[in-house]
């Protein structure tokens, strides 16, 4: 299908740590960075959170950025990952300068306006908090991440909810195909806040335990936030420059449930669509895929329908799988790019993440990878791994990260 | 194509006797739902689902398609009168009690899946949310998307509601901005070898830009293909003087239409100019008070009566993020 697209750099940030290699400990040591809430200001303390440890002062010292101590959670966080992406991949100034930044993201700069809503809605009239109101919107967000790294020229934003990133990573693909650009730096950042940890709350989806994906007694979601951004290129540009080639996105595919606005279809047609549009992009059959990491919320819905989608692909004879959200929490819009990053590592280092927190799974034939494999050492080839977003309104789309080879 | 805003909505009764506000501020005229949403499913949706509902059906009445093969949607705030109301009841009753169907109607691809649903469409479908950019984000994927075969044909719209409150917000957050209204603009795309004549006209090419330089800019334009400059001209000088700086530096006098003057502003707005120059198009003039100086006024109305071949849709965000659609007639000349 065209030109090949190739993964030159990632950058990544969630509970599990800053950057890819505190992520691939924690995934290698099986930890959690789910816990206790700390910086979120809300009374429900009582749901497990996969909170970034950093506090937003914190992170604008790390960054030498000067953004307002209260606010801008998300903008803070997509930095920290943009950055880390654009250095792996050896992005010079010049570089930027013909690259697009494509970032996927919903809550924008909620943060700050659920802040000020109350003191700017009560006034009636024009009060000076207004103005810290301006962030609301999710382009906000993009073009300030994006000013910060460089001068890319084209900035745009996903808002698929939960697939979010990944949509900005296809649009990416697409327009590098299309010879309009070279270089994408595509992904996505989401900050916790009070709006959607209640929105979700309201919608009675949130464990108050360590979440279970994919276990018999799974009861929710625990919601995460975090950024992760991987830099896609055109074969050309990546042998123009000489870098080392992590990956080759060899197939994707955007596709709709078109069931309801927050609940999935039983027979998984969404993702099912997804999936096989991928699979037939990259031109592979079920057999090639090794491992997929699966959108796996721990809701009953989402954990039921995707599995009823893997099997219409591969009957009972599943490969590999695990949700990757008892490590890092749900991180909305930003998990189709922070769980594209957890595979791109779990290749490299031949692993495949375990699925914590499972205890029964929902039948003996439907089992996701529960002692890590290729820990300890012992390294197992992964080709192909499928990685899963599923958003409210039935936004489903795969991503699939192929082992690279030079000639294909 | 199909439009509705503070003009007569799902017509194009604008074009030679357009509504005049004088107010700065004016919320969409409704569109009469019969006939396009079951009046049992109107009744749960906000006033933007309901408006885009409209669009969409419309614009898919009018064309040969049932069921696109993209569903592809802008919208710079999203469902915001929804999220307003959950902030609202967030901030007057507490983290509790808080009602769901607020929030599931409250994220911005609660538009482009509606639209799904309803038409039961199993294909691609992506919300783009970026300012004043939203909905050329939306039409720059399927132009991309339908060049490459990958789609056949996508339903483009963009949607964006401005509740009274967010239009106070504006005053503060927006000082570019001029006489706020709200749009929902959808219209279907088509890929063809070669033009039909039901086709309203041609998309040249769709081209969005960060932070160029304003030499870069010029360099996107000629005269043969950019005679016709259809620009986010709004009377007010911190938005027009970004228009000003680019029409003085190339190195040719195009002619310059105006369409805030009757839509108004909005993140949408760009849409509502890509639809109105589409509809110039189509009728084979323009109309005499879309005509304008660069500094936003009216002009004389001689060169109206022209027959335009082409326009190029130029639109800014905050001088930050810019976008060129070039529309091509398909009419015989």
């Amino acid at each position: 299908m065209g030109e090949r697209i190739f993964v030159t750099g990632c950058g990544i940030i969630s509970a599990l740590g800053v950057g890819a290699d505190a992520t691939l400990r924690a995934l290698l040591s099986c930890e959690s960075g789910i816990g206790p809430l700390r910086h979120l200001a809300t009374t429900h303390d009582e749901f497990p959170v996969g909170e970034v440890e950093l506090s937003n002062s914190e992170m604008a010292g790390m960054l030498s950025v000067s953004y307002p101590e209260e606010g801008l959670r998300t903008v803070l966080l997509g930095i920290i990952a943009a950055r880390e992406a654009v250095g792996h991949a050896g992005l010079t100034d010049v570089d930027i300068q013909n690259a697009a930044f494509i970032n996927g993201t919903t809550v924008g700069g909620m943060d700050k306006t659920e802040r000020h809503f109350k003191s700017v809605f009560d006034s009636e009239t024009h009060s000076p908090d207004c103005v810290e109101l301006k962030y609301n919107d999710c382009g906000y967000a993009g073009d300030l991440i994006a000013d910060n790294i460089g001068r890319f020229t084209m900035v745009t934003t996903t808002s698929t909810a939960c697939s979010s990133a990944a949509n900005a990573i296809i649009m990416g693909a697409n327009m590098i195909k299309a010879g309009l650009v070279d270089i994408v730096v595509a992904g996505g950042a989401e900050a916790l806040t009070r709006f959607h940890l209640n929105g979700f709350n309201s919608l009675m989806i949130l464990d108050r335990e360590s979440c279970r994906p994919f276990d018999r007694d799974r009861a929710g979601i625990n919601l995460g936030e975090g950024a992760a951004y991987i830099v896609i290129e055109s074969e050309r540009s990546a042998r123009a420059r000489g870098v080392d080639i992590l990956a080759e996105l060899s197939g994707y595919a955007n596709t709709c449930d078109a069931f309801h606005q927050t609940a999935s279809s039983e027979n998984g047609e969404g993702p099912y669509l997804a999936m096989r549009k991928a699979m037939d992009m990259g031109r592979l059959t079920p057999a090639d895929i090794d491992y997929i990491n699966a959108h796996g919320t721990g809701t009953p819905n989402n954990d039921a329908t995707e599995l009823a989608a893997m099997h219409r692909i591969w009957d009972y004879a599943l490969p590999e799988f695990s949700s990757t959200k008892s490590f890092t929490g749900h991180t909305t819009s930003a998990s189709g790019a922070i769980e594209s990053v957890v595979c791109l590592l779990a290749m490299r280092e031949g692993f495949m993440p375990c699925n914590l927190g499972l205890r029964n799974p929902l039948h003996p034939e439907a089992k996701p990878v529960d002692t890590s494999i290729g820990h300890d050492g012992a390294a197992v080839e992964i080709r192909h791994v499928v990685n899963n977003s599923f958003g409210f309104g039935g936004n489903d789309s795969t991503l699939i990260f192929s082992r690279y080879s030079p000639a294909n | 194509m199909a439009q509705v805003s503070c003009q007569q909505p799902l017509s194009d009764e604008w074009f030679d006797s357009p509504r005049l506000y004088e107010e700065m501020y004016a919320r969409a005229v409704e569109p009469d739902t019969r006939g396009l949403i079951l009046p049992s499913e109107a009744r749960r949706m906000s006033r933007i689902l309901k408006r885009t509902v409209c669009t969409s059906i419309t614009a898919l009445n009018s064309s040969a398609i049932d069921h696109p093969d993209g569903i592809i949607t802008g919208t710079g705030m999203g469902c915001m009168e929804n999220s307003e109301k959950f902030l609202i009841d967030l901030s007057r009753f507490g983290e509790n009690c808080l009602k769901p169907t607020l929030f599931m109607q409250s994220t911005h691809n609660t538009i482009g899946s509606l639209i799904a649903i309803i038409l039961k469409c199993h294909g691609y479908n992506n919300t783009y949310s970026h300012k004043g950019i939203s909905f050329e984000s939306a039409l720059l994927d399927a132009w991309l998307q339908i060049r490459s075969g990958g789609l056949r044909n996508a339903l483009v719209g963009s949607h964006d509601e401005v509740t009274p409150f967010m239009d106070l917000v504006m005053e503060s957050t927006h000082p570019e901005y001029s006489f706020v209204s709200e749009a929902s603009v959808a219209m279907i795309a088509i890929g063809r070898d070669a033009p039909d004549e039901s086709d309203i006209c041609e998309i040249e090419s769709v081209r969005i830009l960060h932070r160029p330089d304003i030499a870069d800019l010029c360099r996107m334009f000629d005269a043969d293909h950019d005679s016709l400059l259809m620009l986010g001209l709004n009377g007010n000088p911190h938005n027009d003087s970004h228009y000003s700086q680019l029409t003085e530096s190339i190195d040719y006098a195009p002619l310059l239409l105006r369409y805030r003057h009757i839509f108004g502003d909005n993140f949408s707005a760009p849409a509502v100019g890509v639809y109105a120059a589409a509809k110039i198009l189509e009728k084979g003039r323009i109309p005499c008070h879309m005509l304008a100086n660069d500094d936003g006024n009216p002009t004389d109305c001689r060169a109206s009566n022209r027959h335009p071949q082409r326009i190029t849709v130029v639109n800014h965000c905050d001088g930050s993020n810019w976008s060129i659609v070039r529309l091509k007639s398909v009419k015989p000349n």
